[in-house]
C-alpha cells in the first residue's frame, strides 16, 4: 500500500521522504533503492533519532513493522511525540488495514484507544487479506464511516502478473515497483493493462484522501484524469435486461 | 705456597689519588705529590694501580661501604609547574556524572539522515 501511496506522490508531483523501519519485509527499501532502512522500533532511542530527523517534507511515509504497535505506541506517549509534531504542523496519518483476524483487529483497537483523533487515518482494504466483513460490521468502521475517514480499496491482482513482474525483477537484479513494470515490454499486454488498472485505483483514491495525506491538496501538481460518467458501465435494468436502447 | 697476598705500596694513599684525580690532577702531578709523602713510584704504576682498584673484585663480606651519594636531577619543566601552583585549601571536584562513561560505548550518532526525499516523477 505505502509503494502504491509514493507512486502516486510521484504522479502527482509531491515530493515524499521515506524510511523502512521493517527489518522483516524491506519492502519499501527493496522497491525504492535510495531508501534507507532504520531499526527505529530496536530502540526508544533510535526511534527518537527517526521522528527528530523528520525532514521539511509535504509527505514523510515509515513503514514499521506490525509487530511493533505496542512499542510504538508506548513511545509515542512517553516522548509525546503527537504534541511534538503538532507544534511543527505536522500531522500523523495512520494506515488502517482492514482485517479478519483477532491480532491485527487488537492491533487496530489499541491504536485508536492511544491515538484517538489526535491522528488522521485511512482504512485499507486489501482483497488478498480481507474476505469477511467482519470489520466493515465493527463499531470502529462505524465511527470512521460517520468520521469520513478515507478509504483506499486495493484492486486485486492475479498471481499471473504478480509472477511476471517477480520474473521481470529477476532478471533485472532488483525489484520492480508496479509504476515501473507497466512500462516493461517483456510483460505481457493485458498484466500490463492490470497493473495500471491497479495504479489507476490508488491514484484516484489517494488522490480523494489527499486532505489526510498531504497538509493541503492544493500541493497536488499532477490530477489524475477521470474516466467520464459515458465510459463507466451502465446499471442493467432488473426486471427488463434486455430493453436497451442506444 | 701459600702467604700473605700482594698489595700495592699505593694502597695506603688510594684515598690521596683518588681525591687529586677527582681535583683534575695530571698522573704527573700525583707522582710528584706521592713522592712528597715519601712514595717513589712511576706514572704508569700510578695508572695501572687505579685501573686495578676500580676492576677489584672483593671476597663475600669484604666489599667497602658504598659511597651513599645524593642524587641530583636536573627539575622537569612540569615539575616547576607544580612548585608554582598554589596549595589548594580544598580538593578537586569530582569528575562530572554527565561525563562519558569509559565503560559504556558512545551513543550512536547518525550523521547521515535517515529519511531519503524521492523527487516527483524520478521513476513514474
Amino acid at each position: 500500500m505505502l509503494e502504491g501511496i509514493l507512486a502516486w506522490a510521484r504522479f502527482a508531483g509531491v515530493p515524499a521522504a521515506i524510511v523502512d523501519c521493517d527489518g522483516e519485509h524491506l519492502t519499501l527499501s527493496k522497491r525504492f533503492p535510495e531508501a534507507a532502512f532504520v531499526d527505529a522500533t530496536r530502540s526508544r532511542d533510535e526511534f527518537l533519532q527517526l521522528m527528530s530527523s523528520m525532514p521539511d517534507s509535504p509527505l514523510s511515509v515509515a513503514d514499521f513493522p506490525a509487530q511493533a504497535t505496542e512499542f510504538l505506541l508506548d513511545s509515542m506517549q512517553s516522548l509525546r511525540v503527537l504534541d511534538a509534531l503538532e507544534s511543527n504542523g505536522t500531522r500523523i496519518t495512520v494506515l488502517m488495514f482492514a482485517a479478519d483476524d483477532p491480532t491485527a483487529t487488537a492491533s487496530m483497537a489499541k491504536t485508536y484507544r492511544a491515538l484517538g483523533n489526535r491522528v488522521d487515518y485511512i482504512v485499507v482494504k486489501n482483497p488478498a487479506r480481507f474476505r469477511s466483513r467482519l470489520f466493515d460490521e465493527s463499531a470502529l468502521a462505524e465511527l470512521f464511516r460517520n468520521s469520513k475517514v478515507p478509504v483506499i480499496e486495493l484492486p486485486a491482482i492475479t498471481a499471473t502478473t504478480l509472477q511476471q513482474i517477480n520474473a521481470a525483477s529477476a532478471e533485472l537484479r532488483r525489484h520492480l515497483t508496479f509504476a515501473e513494470a507497466v512500462k516493461r515490454q517483456g510483460l505481457h499486454q493485458m498484466c500490463r493493462f492490470e497493473i495500471e488498472h491497479f495504479l489507476n485505483r490508488v491514484y484516484v483514491q489517494c488522490e480523494d484522501a489527499a486532505r489526510v495525506l498531504l497538509p493541503d491538496p492544493a500541493l497536488i501538481k499532477n490530477k489524475v484524469t477521470r474516466l467520464p460518467e459515458l465510459l463507466a458501465r451502465k446499471p442493467v435494468d432488473e426486471f427488463q435486461p434486455l430493453n436497451i436502447h442506444e | 705456597m701459600g702467604g700473605k697476598p700482594f698489595q700495592s705500596k699505593l694502597e695506603p694513599h688510594y684515598d690521596l689519588i683518588s681525591e687529586a684525580r677527582r681535583n683534575r690532577q695530571t698522573w704527573q702531578a700525583i707522582v710528584e705529590l706521592l713522592a712528597a709523602n715519601g712514595v717513589t713510584t712511576s706514572r704508569p704504576a700510578v695508572f695501572s694501580f687505579m685501573k686495578r682498584r676500580r676492576k677489584r673484585r672483593y671476597a663475600f663480606g669484604m666489599e667497602p661501604d658504598e659511597p651513599v651519594l645524593p642524587i641530583v636531577t636536573e627539575p622537569s619543566p612540569r615539575s616547576e609547574k607544580l612548585l608554582e601552583s598554589p596549595n589548594l585549601s580544598e580538593l578537586p571536584p569530582p569528575p562530572s556524572e554527565f561525563e562519558t562513561d569509559p565503560l559504556s560505548l558512545p551513543p550512536k550518532v547518525k550523521t547521515k539522515s535517515m529519511w531519503t526525499v524521492l523527487k516527483p516523477n524520478q521513476n513514474s
